[in-house]
């Protein structure tokens, strides 16, 4: 997920950084890039990804 | 898993042949011939034809067509012309030529006595599958009887059209006098022709081993065939020549004309017959017309009415199968397993059952593999989490409630409404509730869930104690009859509960004054008023008598099926759910009357105006009103408890809560609850999310939009809010929310350390 625009992380007020993140849902594991706060670790996940991408790996794997 | 539901699928008749077909001697797939002639395609239909009778032009010219005594159609009008169609169907096919087969010769020799139809129907089909053929033909000519039967020019240009690709020995003036003679081959088929010799072999049976090596069989015209049955006897012949070539074992030619078919008599609509315009022959049109004629019949009572099998387009057999291998132990995702969301998606309330000429309950096969899969922990937790939610708000002391009348612990009756009535509007139960006192005063009330969802969900234990929560309120209350208010409540009682007696509400109401209500309905029966055909005349009862004029909703009346609620498969498959609810709105354009509150709501919130019986006792609510959200039902379960416990037992509820909570407030537009109430989200748990974000700062700030992101794990889901603060509390801008669990979010929210991972 290229995220350009700039996210801070409230509680540690520096910015997020795009990373790897692990998922998972039904004993399957999924990993995507990210923003994700470099020190405290706290994620951001956009509308967009949530109801797109995830959602089409969650309907595949209850299908599994 | 009861091996019955199974076993119980061994009686389909989906393969059971149309009576044409099983009374034909060459048992030509008939629903596959006219199929392509409806299509206008003679050729393709030609090819289907060609492969049943193996010498097409003599057939259409001789068969007596038993076909037409048999056809089904001859109850409302006429048969099938089928024997017209066939001559019609060589008349229009282009392409005739038979197919070159590339197979390598075979090393299994067979003899055939007797050069007349039968058996060279028996030495075309063997030899061209490459077995080594010699034709034992005492006269100077093949073709037998035929040639008192039929113009030569016909079949024999026939024989050499079909023979065209195919080699065999043909020997002319070689009569067989013993069987002795013929040693050395590996089958011999005896089709010496009417009054021909037999070799004492037809007293012995029919196949005769005579030798290690060789099995004779008999057929044709030998044993008092017609000419059309002589063809035929030869094509199965073969099969049962194969048949011994390959197992080494004899075994009798098979042929039955049995068939166990049903079909929906409805489907028998006059059509007449369509009569060639030139001599015997149609043309292409009238060919295709009289093809329309054909019903092409097939059991299929549950393709006409079972929503799972139209939405799916798999027959039950299949669906069977499928349920099968998703229910093999072991890892999932190593083998191709397709059904999960298939079996998540019945509404299973019995509609097979109910339609299936053999009884084929293939709901409780479907109940039983939810139940087997979550006992395997393979069943997806996402397709039914809602409602175990919400079951377990409604079962939970904001809103559960047994109590007998007040100044009493016992009572003869008690009030049952389900969970969803109340959910639906607290006046429903409350108003009820007060006019059944007012009749029968010994009437107590309990309030708690039937306990489907958990059933649905194939949570053997979570159901247990569901039931369990019914079973001690039941006993708490001295055992009274509970009258029910919705069908699917007393259909789980019944089933799953069955010591408690129970009734259903709607005898115990007085009968409505004429001018209450007005205006036409029609009646929806709900799918499990299926077995309370009181019930179903009590609705009508009562809807009359305040008033309001009935129209029949024929569909719905033949078989009584599901609004979409059954089952809950609105998470598994949101389409699948979609479509049977457009298909139950769309049975008539007059407003429903329905008596379950899942019915109605449904409806409601598709855009079908329809009226609770309630409503049109007590004038509840409109028919066209818009049905409360998931968290407005959430609320008004717990504003029933209240207004009773206040009003009619004068006790303060809610308590005062312990609770110092953060009370700052979150706006929610309108816009936003309808699609929170869509996703079926509450609105509390997005507060909760808003709330967790400020109390421990875990939240995002988006400068370019100006808002705070963040998210919650509430119970198995993950929600996300963006707000923004909004005088002396926040203002929600959006949510989203997934299934999926972010890896080491206990980690990051400070719950828990890596150690402890
Ligand atoms: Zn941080």
């Amino acid at each position: 997920m290229a995220e350009k625009q700039l996210l801070i992380c409230d509680k540690c007020q520096v910015a997020l950084e795009i990373s790897g993140v692990h998922f998972s849902y039904l004993n399957h594991s999924f990993q995507a890039q990210v923003p994700r706060c470099p020190n405290c670790g706290q994620v951001y996940l956009t509308e967009d990804f949530v109801t797109g991408r995830m959602r089409q790996v969650e309907w595949e794997l209850e299908d599994k | 898993m009861d091996d019955n539901l199974l076993r119980q699928f061994e009686n389909c008749l989906q393969f059971e042949p149309p009576w044409c077909a099983a009374a034909c001697p060459f048992h030509l797939d008939v629903r596959e011939f006219i199929s392509r002639l409806q299509r206008g395609n003679a050729d393709a239909a030609y090819k289907v034809f060609r492969d049943a009778v193996a010498f097409p032009a003599i057939v259409a010219a001789l068969c007596p067509a038993p076909c037409k005594t048999a056809c089904i159609r001859r109850e409302s009008d006429e048969a099938i012309e089928l024997n017209l169609l066939e001559r019609a169907c060589l008349a229009h096919a282009a392409r005739q030529e038979p197919n070159s087969y590339n197979v390598p010769q075979k090393n299994k020799r067979v003899a055939v006595v007797g050069g007349g139809i039968s058996g060279l129907a028996c030495c075309l089909r063997l030899a061209a599958k490459k077995y080594q053929l010699t034709v034992f033909e005492r006269g100077a000519r093949s073709g037998g009887h035929l040639w008192q039967r039929l113009a030569p020019e016909v079949f024999l240009a026939e024989f050499e059209r079909q023979f065209q690709f195919v080699d065999y020995e043909l020997l002319l003036n070689k009569e067989i006098t013993d069987l002795a003679a013929l040693a050395e081959f590996d089958a011999v088929y005896v089709a010496s022709g009417s009054g021909g010799a037999d070799f004492g072999l037809l007293a012995q049976g029919n196949p005769v081993q005579i030798n290690a090596k060789t099995a004779v069989f008999c057929g044709g015209s030998l044993l008092g065939k017609n000419t059309v049955e002589a063809l035929a006897d030869g094509l199965t012949a073969a099969a049962a020549i194969e048949r011994y070539l390959q197992t080494g074992i004899p075994q009798p030619a098979q042929d039955t004309c049995a068939t166990k078919i049903q079909i929906d008599r409805a489907k028998l609509q006059p059509a007449p017959r369509v009569a060639p315009s030139q001599g015997y022959l149609y043309s292409l049109d009238e060919l295709v017309k009289e093809a329309k004629r054909c019903l092409r019949c097939q059991c299929d009572a549950c393709r006409t009415y079972l929503d799972l099998t139209a939405y799916y387009n798999k027959w039950p057999l299949r669906i069977k199968d499928e349920i099968q291998a998703t229910l093999l132990p072991g890892r999932a995702d190593l083998k191709a397993v397709p059904a999960k969301r298939l079996i998540n998606s019945s509404n299973l309330e019995g509609t097979l059952k109910q339609v299936c000429p053999a009884g084929i309950d293939i709901d409780s096969l479907l109940l039983a593999a939810r139940h087997n899969l979550h006992a395997q922990g393979k069943q997806p937790w996402g397709f039914h989490h809602f409602w175990l939610a919400d079951m377990a708000e409604a079962n939970s002391d904001q809103a559960a409630l047994a109590r007998a009348p007040r100044g009493k612990t016992k009572c003869k009756y008690a009030f049952f409404p389900g969970c969803q009535l109340g959910a639906s509007d607290p006046r429903y139960v409350s108003v009820t509730y007060c006019q059944l006192l007012r009749d029968e005063a010994d009437t107590g009330i309990l309030l708690c869930c039937c306990g489907a969802p958990a059933n649905w969900a194939g949570d053997t234990e979570l159901h247990e104690q569901a039931l369990e929560q019914i079973r001690r309120g039941w006993q708490a209350l001295g055992q009274p009859t509970l009258l029910l208010a919705c069908p699917m409540c007393k259909r789980q009682l019944r089933q799953y509960l069955p010591q408690i007696p129970t009734a259903f509400v709607y005898d115990w109401l007085k009968p409505p004054s004429p001018g209450q209500a007005s205006g036409a309905y029609a009646v929806f029966d709900p799918c499990a008023s299926r077995e309370e055909p009181e019930l179903r005349a009590k609705i009508r009862e009562l809807a009359r008598a305040a008033g309001c004029s009935l129209e029949p909703l024929p569909q719905n009346e033949a078989c009584q099926q599901c609004c979409s609620w059954g089952g809950q498969t609105a998470l598994a498959n949101p389409d699948y759910t979609k479509s049977v609810i457009n298909k139950r709105i769309g049975e008539s354009k007059l407003p429903y009357l329905t008596y379950c509150a899942n019915c109605h709501d449904i409806f409601a919130a598709h855009g079908k105006d329809n009226a609770h019986i309630l409503d049109l006792l007590y004038a509840i609510r409109p028919p066209q009103a818009a049905p409360p959200t998931v968290s407005e039902r959430r609320a008004n379960r717990r504003e029933l408890k209240k207004q009773l416990l206040t009003e009619l037992w004068q006790e303060a509820w809610p308590p005062p809560s312990a609770e110092q909570g953060d009370k700052r407030p979150l706006l929610i537009t309108p816009a936003l609850q309808k699609r929170l109430d869509q996703e079926r989200i509450f609105e509390e748990d997005i507060r909760r999310v808003v709330i967790f974000c400020e109390s421990g700062g875990r939240k995002v700030w988006h400068p370019q939009g100006e808002y705070y992101c963040g998210y919650c794990e509430i119970g198995p889901m993950t929600y996300w809010a963006q707000y923004r603060q909004s005088g002396s509390g926040f203002e929600l801008l959006n949510f989203y929310a997934h299934r999926m669990k972010i890896d080491l979010e206990v980690v990051w929210n400070g719950r828990k350390t890596v150690a402890d991972l």
